[in-house]
């Protein structure tokens, strides 16, 4: 039966005619093409198509036909107005990195002639064209197709001569990702041999400058057989661990994959799978037994460097039959392979779209991605302080519960249901990213939008108590808004209409000259350049800020640069306050497309002058009353009477003070009449602690002079706090005790008092 | 005749240089020159160009990095291995090396580049001889061994007089296995040995791996079978000699 099936293949590429007809004006689908026949349908397609769709080589493999040209990687471009650039988003499909995988070149050509043949008459395949930019590449890997298709099913990798006796690499561990650090090979004879150096191949190198030079590319897919997978990054890893974590953006990757399985399967049925092996992955996310690593991949590279989803699908079949016949695929499943994943291409094409939905990184936004974009005098447009993010309170206050209210609008003439919004917060010192693994998920549910209006998804916040990793009490609020039919396609929100963020800074920051910190990390394997920018908003007059003088221009791989500014206030300021902001940005020094990457960083700064400061400073005057309590043997023939006095106060520093006293103390008589004291005092008070209840002491000496007689010299020493009631006003409640006479006359008295200091 | 023939001779060979110096080219020629079949008799070449040197630098970074050094000395990488990179470059390239602290080392050619080369008849006195000068069995046929060895190596066993060609392309072909593992340490085992799995059933993998990779997952006590497919890698008869093992 085997052989009956193979024979049946090579009858139908020798004829290159289907036996099975399909619809007018519609490709024939199932068979496999030849480098030729795949070269004659690409340039066929773009001749009958001169608007629709253009035929590039974007480069080629290493054997010479012909005496002199080398079998070309041809790119099919399909857009309309193809032959212009129109900076819209861009999706690729490849295939053939491995030469014996046949099947993946007829998938890429079946969406390309999808999309060509039904662009006429199909509204929704017209509205893809006219606002994408499609890139069909159906052999990657020429030299080694045209090798291994006619007899050696076995063949795999390019045809590269290896000079010691050895051909070819497997392309798919080349690229410069992780090259070489787990699931391929360094020795030359065997099939999953990495090559000399990262893109050491013509093809690979091919593809890495193809897609550098197209910076709107926005999702890849990346067609292997055989196994029925969807494989998403990392390839390299199957540990899931903090050292060796999945890719940030996970979720996002997640869903997408999810979404491209579910659309194959309900074509006919087959069951892709999410792992090589496994229907499910385990729930840490990582593939389980059978499954194995591959480094130096595709989709590693293009998710690492581009920052976009890439994925590899592994086409049928499911099993083989234990040698390489699993890769010849029987002819009667070619044209289901091609019908089922195209449903999937259609999908992660029309996501990269502007979408239905939209939650504004700014106001005015309409969705168009990129929203910012960093020059050298910083990002044009602030994005991390989204219209449609609002908090209640306004400020969140720490440990209180805040309630943040989405918006999100349609963009459609019909309602949208079962819109799901997700309400994310994140220390922006780790990640900008959302979804991601290193946010907290608030609350998720789901809204209906009216048509061309917005509804309003809410959520209880329990803001933390705790600073973020630098110890500020600065968080950020992502939201994210999804729906079967407008999936985000990028976890950052300056390229994804599905994703806004706003910070929030829960509470007032204390002021100092180290407060408005900021911290820079390159997380490249490059150097970066790094570019600082400060803005202010509502500044009083004769505040100015300071930037760190101490900044790097450029951080090494890993370096981490914690910098300040410094709000500097002019002395005798009244309170005020002012927002700060602090916006940084990091380009890595890298061939090709730059995409510089950072973030920023509002501080609300209040200055209040501290009560205690201004207490401290010149001179002041005082005022008080109280009463005068005889002690030892003066009562014996006095009664407690009553006190009055003033002075002068002149602060010598913050904390030390000479005062200057005029008192008058009055005591009953006892049978014997009253007797007073007129007190002149000099006095030394220190202010032991700075704060807004001032504690004080006091201690002196004087002259007293007694009514009647009794004048003499005396000593006084007393205790009290002060009270600040005003900006320059306090109360003093103290009391004092004097010794007068001592050696001689031996008269105490304790004296309490309340008094009120003016400041001068 | 003799006589005057004699003086004749050894005057045109004691007199010409260019003579004795053509003779010696041809002689040169016909030493390093391989057999109609394709032997290689003596004296294996390493593949850098003349001129050019082969040097090796410390190297930790990332393929960015890897960018940024050839671009700017115009070096051709060879391998890179181990936080070792192998360059070929020119006198220039190696100054501007040392100017930037990659302090480069020259490399032994002919103990660095490999060959595979084919070896018949696979007796254990030639095996063994060719793993005492340090070559690595690759696949064991039954007509004929491959072994993996450097061009010191080739050149040593080549002056003993052992017959040893590189392999032509498609002579060198893995055998098709099932392996039974059950764990993510087996399977990576596997992997790290550079077996080729393309499918897996119930804790059984089919690949493709060599003898001496089946030899390394032996000793690691994992379960090998060699099967023999229904057809094989080639359409065509497999080259002659090529043992087909393995269960019927």
């Amino acid at each position: 039966m085997a052989s009956l099936m193979r024979l049946r293949i090579r009858t139908l590429i020798c004829t290159g005619v289907l036996l099975t007809s399909v619809g007018p004006g519609q490709q024939v689908l199932a068979q496999y093409h030849f480098y030729s026949t795949m070269q004659d349908e690409l340039h066929g397609l773009a001749m009958a198509h001169p608007t629709l769709a253009q035929l590039i080589s974007i480069g080629h493999g290493w054997e010479i036909v012909d005496e002199v040209n080398n079998r070309q990687i041809w790119a099919l471009k399909i857009s309309d107005n193809v032959s212009e650039e129109e900076h819209e988003p861009e999706v690729v499909f490849v295939g053939a990195h491995h030469a014996n995988e046949w099947i993946s070149v007829e998938v890429p050509l079946g969406i390309a002639n999808h999309l060509l043949d039904n662009y006429a008459n199909d509204p929704s395949i017209r509205e893809l064209v006219d606002n994408k930019v499609v890139w069909v590449i159906p052999m990657l890997n020429p030299d080694g197709h045209e090798f291994s298709l006619p007899t050696n099913s076995c063949w795999r990798k390019n045809r590269r001569d290896n000079g010691d006796g050895t051909f070819g690499v497997d392309l798919n561990r080349n690229y410069g990702y992780k090259w070489g650090v787990s699931g391929s090979s360094g020795n030359t004879n065997e099939k999953t041999y990495k090559g000399p150096a990262p893109f050491s191949e013509p093809e690979t190198r091919a593809m890495r400058d193809f897609l550098r030079s197209r910076p709107n590319v926005r999702a890849l897919v990346s067609y292997h057989s055989y196994s029925q997978a969807v494989l998403r990054p990392w390839s390299y890893t199957l540990n899931f661990t903090a050292a060796e974590p999945p890719p940030s953006a996970e979720l996002m990757l997640k869903d997408l994959s999810d979404q491209l399985r579910e659309r194959i399967s309900a074509v006919h049925g087959e069951t892709y799978k999410d792992c090589l092996f496994q229907t499910d992955r385990l729930p840490s996310g990582r593939c389980g037994p059978g499954h194995y690593a591959a480094s130096g991949e595709l989709t590693d590279w293009v998710y690492h460097e581009l920052n976009i989803p890439a994925f590899t699908v592994e086409l049928r079949p499911k099993e083989g039959g234990g040698s390489c016949r699993g890769f010849e695929l029987p002819g009667a499943e070619v044209k289901p392979t091609i019908e089922e994943n195209i449903p999937a291409a259609l999908a992660l094409i029309h996501h990269t779209q502007k979408g239905n939905s939209l939650i504004r990184d700014y106001e005015g936004d309409t969705g168009e991605v990129p929203s910012a974009s960093l020059s050298p005098s910083g990002w044009d447009r602030v994005f991390w302080a989204s219209p449609d993010i609002r908090s209640d309170p306004a400020v969140p206050i720490r440990g209180q519960e805040a309630t943040i209210t989405a918006r999100v609008h349609n963009l459609r003439q019909v309602p949208v249901n079962n819109v799901t919004v997700q309400i994310w917060y994140t220390d922006p010192r780790i990640t900008l990213e959302l979804p991601s693994p290193k946010a907290v998920k608030i609350d998720e549910g789901t809204i209906s939008l009216p048509a061309n209006g917005s509804a309003e998804f809410s959520a209880s916040w329990s803001v933390p108590t705790t600073p973020n990793i630098w110890g500020e009490y600065h968080w950020c609020v992502g939201v994210v808004i999804k729906h079967p039919d407008d999936l985000p396609v990028s976890t950052h929100p300056v390229f994804s209409n599905n994703i806004a963020i706003r910070n929030f800074q829960p509470a007032s920051i204390t002021f100092g000259s180290s407060a408005l910190r900021f911290e820079a990390v390159n997380h490249f394997s490059i150097d970066a350049d790094l570019d600082v920018f400060v803005s202010t908003e509502g500044m009083p007059e004769g505040w100015r800020v300071r930037l760190d003088p101490d900044r790097p221009r450029f951080l090494r791989p890993g370096e981490r640069f914690l910098g300040y500014a410094e709000v500097v206030v002019p002395q005798d300021a009244e309170a005020g306050e002012a927002l700060v902001r602090i916006q940084g940005a990091l380009t890595p020094r890298r061939p090709g497309a730059v995409n510089p990457v950072g973030s920023g960083i509002d501080y609300r700064v209040t200055f209040q002058p501290a009560p205690a400061e201004r207490a401290r400073r010149g001179l002041q005057h005082s005022f008080y009353l109280g009463f005068a309590f005889p002690a030892g043997s003066f009562a014996e023939d006095h009664n407690p009477g009553s006190g009055v006095g003033g002075g002068l106060e002149y602060m010598i520093t913050n904390g030390v003070s000479v005062r200057t006293l005029v008192e008058h103390h009055h005591f009953h008589g006892d049978g014997s009449g009253d007797f007073s004291y007129t007190d002149l005092l000099l006095n030394a008070r220190a202010y032991p602690a700075n704060t807004t209840w001032q504690w004080f002491a006091q201690g002196g000496f004087g002259y007293h002079w007694g009514d009647p007689g009794a004048n003499d010299f005396g000593l006084n020493l007393g205790l009290g706090l002060g009270f600040p009631f005003h900006s320059k006003s306090s109360l003093e409640l103290g009391v004092d005790g004097y010794w007068i006479g001592p050696g001689g006359a031996d008269r105490f008295f304790l004296a309490p008092k309340l008094g009120v200091v003016f400041q001068r | 005749m003799e006589q005057q023939s004699k003086p004749v001779a050894g005057s045109l060979w004691t007199q010409s240089l260019e003579l004795r110096c053509l003779l010696c080219l041809i002689l040169l020629h016909l030493f390093c020159a391989r057999t109609a079949d394709g032997q290689v008799q003596a004296g294996v070449r390493p593949p850098v160009p003349e001129g050019r040197l082969l040097v090796e630098i410390a190297f930790e970074g990332d393929y960015l990095q890897l960018e940024q050094i050839t671009g700017r000395l115009q070096a051709q990488v060879v391998r890179l291995e181990h936080s070792r990179l192998f360059l070929i470059v020119d006198q220039q390239s190696v100054l501007s090396l040392r100017q930037e602290g990659l302090n480069p080392r020259m490399v032994n050619q002919e103990g660095f580049f490999q060959q595979y080369v084919r070896v018949e008849p696979p007796t254990d006195s030639l095996i063994a001889r060719l793993r005492e000068v340090g070559g690595q069995l690759v696949q064991r046929e039954d007509s004929f061994a491959v072994f993996r060895v450097t061009l010191r190596q080739l050149n040593l066993v080549q002056r003993e007089g052992i017959q040893a060609r590189k392999i032509e392309d498609g002579e060198l072909l893995p055998r098709f296995i099932e392996i039974n593992a059950s764990d993510d340490q087996a399977v990576a085992l596997i992997i790290s040995e550079g077996v080729y799995i393309f499918e897996a059933r119930d804790g059984t993998f089919l690949g493709q791996a060599f003898d001496y990779q089946i030899d390394a997952l032996s000793q690691h006590g994992l379960e090998i079978t060699v099967i023999s497919p229904p057809f094989d890698e080639f359409d065509q008869p497999r080259p002659e000699g090529i043992k087909k093992t393995g269960r019927p």
